[in-house]
Parts: C-alpha cells; structure tokens; sequence
C-alpha cells in the first residue's frame, strides 16, 4: 500500500517539482524494521530525473572501526598472526549504475566498493600491506554479502522516473544508512539528492537487545532464571512418564 | 522457519537449530551425559560466533543441570556440602574463565583456542569411550562401580592441609580437592561452555574417593550454579547471551532427552557407547579440519566498537 502511495505522491509532485528541479529521490520506506521474523529486505528507491545524465546510487551503511586479521601456518595450524585496524570504515555499501557510465568515471567520483577509504588507525604501514588488507576486507564483506559485488540496476520507466531495488541480506548491520543519488553528465556529477534510511531492529528484538546492553545484569538474571524454571518444568514433564 | 537473534544480530535456521539440540538432548537421555561438549562445536558450525555459542550454552546448562538435579535431589543422592565446596571453587573458576576469554577474544585468538581446547577434549573423551566400549565388547568387566567403589586416594591428596568432614560421603579430606575440582570445572563452563561432568565425575572418583552413588547428582548439583555464575558473567560482561537462541536450546534438548530416555531402554550399551565415540571423534575430526586444512580465505574481518 504504502508503496504505490509514495509512487503516486512522487507522480504528482513531479509536475509542479518539473521546473526547478534536477533530480528528486524518495525511499518507499524510509526505515527498515529488523523483528524475530526477519530475513533480509529490499530498499526501494523511487526518482525522477530532468533532461540527460545517467543516475547512479549509492547506499552506504553505519560506519565503525574494523579489524581484519590474517591467518598463516603455525606448527600446521592455522591461526590469526596478523592484523589491521581501519577507522570507520562502512560496514554495509551497495549501489546502482544506470548503463552506459564507464568504470572510470565511477572511480573519478568514489564509487563502487573499491574506491571506499579505508584508514588504518596507526600509519607507517606501507603500502602494498594496506592494499592487500584493503582488499581482504572489501572481499570478507562481499563474501557476507555486506558489500556488492555487482552494481544494482537502475530500472528506467520513462517520462525521467527511475527505480532502483537494493536487496539486503538478514544479518545487514543495525544504524543510519545514508542513500546518495546522483546525475552524472559528462563524467561531472549535474545533480545530487540524499536520502535517509534507518535500519534497526523493533518490537521483541529491539527490547531483548537493548534490556541486553542497558540492563545486562538483570538481562542475564532473567536468563538464569528461566533457564531454573525450564528446567524444572522438564523435570516435571519428565517424571510424569 | 529463520529466526532473528536478537544477540547475535543474525538470523538462523530455526529448524537446524531445534534438531541439533534435540539430537545432542536425544544422546543425552541415552547415555546420561550432558552434552554441551557437543552442543557448543554444532553451534559453531552454523555459523554462530563462538563467543555467543559459549555463552548461550552455559545458559542451557543450567536447565539441564538443574533438572537433572532435581532427580537426585528426590532420591537423595546428593552431598550438599561437598557441592558447595565445589561451588565455592567453581565459582572462583568461573570468574577466572571469563578473564581468559575475554583476553583472548583481545588478541583475536579466541575462536583458535576454543577449536584447540575443543580437539583434545572430544578426542580425550572419544577415544576413551572408544576404548572402554570396544573393551567392553570382548572382555566381560566386572562391575565398573564396584571397582570405584574400591579406589584407594594417593596418600599426596590425604595429606593436604584445610581437612573437613563430609558425613554424607563419609570422607575427612582437605577441602582444597573438592574446591580444585571445581575450580577446573568452573574454567571449563565460561571458556567452553560445557558442565565438564565427564572430567568432574571421575576426578571425583579418584582424587576426593566419594561413593559413586553420591557423585553424578553432587557434580550436578555443584554445575548448576557454576553454570549459572558463568551465565551472569557472559551476559553482564560480554553480552553474549542471546535468550532467544537459550530457549530453541532448551526446548530441543527437553524434547530430544524425553525421546531419549524413552529410546534408552532399547539400546545395546556397549555398541551405542562405541557409536556415540563415534560421532564424538567425528566431530574432533572435523574440528582438526577446520583447523589444519588451509582456509579458503586467510582473512576475517570483526567489528570492534569504537
């Protein structure tokens, strides 16, 4: 419902937006609930675009700092030897490039999972160390399927209106993701429009998590709890047989 | 059916979940062990973070210690005061457990240490049973308990200082053994996971010479506290107890040991015994694969909250 409704307002402000603006986007939904039930989602962006360019996106998750550990042989196991840490680096990024934009042209403009930075929190390291532990992180997030692989498709509808579909996988990291869209014409960015997307888990999940955080000593109290009160209740069920 | 953890922040197969813990309740209403040795490994198989497998488990553990200690209670096999020594070292040890785990979840070598503490105890209890069932098969034993019974403590323990009297197993010894014993299985729960009743029986046998009629309901007794510290230190200070994860646990390892008990009565013991060695070294094995067979990939990435 609420889909085709922010499709229809988008259809009708678009006459009156015609004039003075470039590019408009607008999420389907701009949060995305995570309860007991959840096992990814989809992110639909909706836009409309005046006179040329090709449109590309960008969702681009919470930030924090990151460890990537290496592992080599020791005594025939294998066992973390070697590790960097990166500052705020994204924990999620997805986007969407309309055909005919060049790799190039991306690059020049930071985007795509390789042109993310990604800082060490103590320099000195050289070089060739922090691309190999750049690249392992970017390939550790494309392997959970936190960062992508492939651009997503910019879906063309005509009259300028464009969707783009970012699908999430269940384990999508909590926080403020950010939606970045923007005209590219001529390799230069004409227009740009932002959005906010706001992922966080709600209802059960959401208490449990932050009774869990808040209130961890009550939290785990209850847990013993009712783990005394099930396994007297077995006892119970038990005996009767 | 996926369900979200709450804890974990992932969502998982319910179903798979549910059937590992019934299969691991199941061998438990067969053979009379608790188990979590098994549990904790499963759970790391699919894909949950050994931090949150830990303590998770240690919360399902005292369902099953404690309805286990129900039993014994009733029947009045028990030595309270020797599980409350126990306990007063079990509890030290967990205290003492949380700390090593969480300096190596600090140097990142967490998931290393509990894979290796892992192998060579599922490959200690696997080839002992190993062992005694196949023995079993081929030599009439005599009565294992009687044997127990019979066991003579080394005159080193006999003479530690803190001597107390335990009426009920009517023992005079130093209560630093029983506390020891405890202390080691209190390590065992926060950094594994598991009651260690396989290491405190017959540590109890042979170190404090309790009657083996009074020590699986003892160990019991003593474990469910143990477990229950453990619980309180992972949830408070880690965060790693996910509820949700706890009760799928619990549920499935109630179901899986009431079918167990009822299947017990048509179980050979020394085959099953040999089976279940079995399925124990099978999954040291698999273990030592993990471990030893180069990664596809060598690098892992971790949030570390700033």
């Amino acid at each position: 419902m609420r889909f085709w409704l922010c499709f229809f307002i988008l259809m009708s402000v678009v006459p009156f937006a015609h004039a003075k603006e470039r590019l408009r986007t607008e999420l389907a939904y701009d949060h995305v609930d995570i309860t007991t039930g959840f096992t990814g989602a989809s992110v639909t962006l909706f836009g409309v675009k005046n006179g040329g360019g090709e449109v590309v996106s960008v969702l681009l998750g919470p930030k924090d700092d990151v460890v990537v550990r290496k592992k080599s042989r020791v005594l025939g196991a294998w066992l973390n030897r070697s590790s960097l840490k990166f500052t705020q680096a994204p924990l999620y990024y997805d986007f969407a490039v309309q055909d005919g934009v060049s790799a190039s042209v991306l690059d020049s403009h930071e985007i795509g999972v390789r042109a993310q930075s990604l800082q060490p929190s103590h320099s000195g390291h050289d070089e060739a160390f922090l691309k190999t532990y750049r690249e392992a992180y970017i390939a550790h997030k494309q392997a959970q399927g936190l960062y992508a692989k492939e651009p997503s498709e910019v879906q063309v509808m005509g009259d300028g209106f464009f969707k783009i579909v970012f699908n999430m996988p269940a384990d999508v990291p909590i926080g403020d993701y950010d939606v970045k869209t923007y005209i590219l014409e001529d390799a230069r960015v004409v227009a740009q429009h932002n959005n906010k997307l706001k992922i966080a888990q709600v209802g059960f999940s959401s208490n449990i998590y932050k009774f869990a955080h808040q209130q961890s000593f009550f939290y785990a109290l209850i847990c013993v709890a009712l783990a005394f009160f099930a396994g007297w209740l077995s006892n119970k069920i038990l005996r009767k047989d | 059916m996926q369900i979200y953890l709450p804890i974990a922040e992932m969502a998982i197969s319910a179903d798979h979940i549910f059937l590992l813990s019934a299969f691991v309740g199941l061998l438990s209403g067969i053979f009379g062990l608790g188990g979590g040795f098994l549990t904790t490994p499963f759970l790391i198989f699919s894909g949950i973070p050994p931090a949150i497998a830990v303590g998770t488990q240690a919360t399902q553990l005292v369902a099953s210690s404690f309805a286990g200690s129900l039993g014994h209670m009733r029947r009045g096999s028990i030595d309270i005061k020797m599980g409350l020594v126990m306990l007063a070292g079990g509890i030290v040890g967990s205290v003492v457990g949380i700390l090593i785990f969480k300096m190596l979840q600090y140097f990142g070598q967490i998931d290393f240490a509990i894979s290796v503490l892992y192998i060579g105890l599922l490959g200690l209890i696997g080839s002992m049973m190993l062992m005694e069932g196949v023995s079993s098969v081929f030599i009439k034993k005599r009565n294992v308990r009687k044997e127990f019974n019979n066991y003579h403590v080394s005159p080193f323990i006999l003479a530690l200082p803190y001597k107390m009297r335990f009426p009920r197993s009517k023992l005079f010894i130093s209560a630093l053994v029983p506390a020891g014993i405890g202390f080691i299985g209190g390590v065992l729960a926060s950094v594994l996971g598991i009651g260690g009743g396989f290491l405190l029986v017959p540590a109890m046998i042979y170190f404090l010479g309790m009657p083996t009629l009074l020590v699986a309901g003892t160990s019991l007794f003593q474990m469910m506290f143990t477990t229950a510290v453990a619980t309180m230190m992972h949830g408070v200070l880690n965060q790693t107890v996910d509820v949700v994860l706890a009760l799928v646990l619990i549920v499935g390892g109630v179901v899986g040991a009431q079918i167990g008990v009822i299947l017990a009565k048509y179980f050979k013991g020394h085959y099953s015994r040999i089976v279940l060695a079995l399925i124990v070294l099978a999954v040291c094995v698999r273990l030592c694969g993990d471990l030893f067979i180069e990664p596809a990939s060598l690098f892992s990435s971790v949030v570390v909250p700033s």
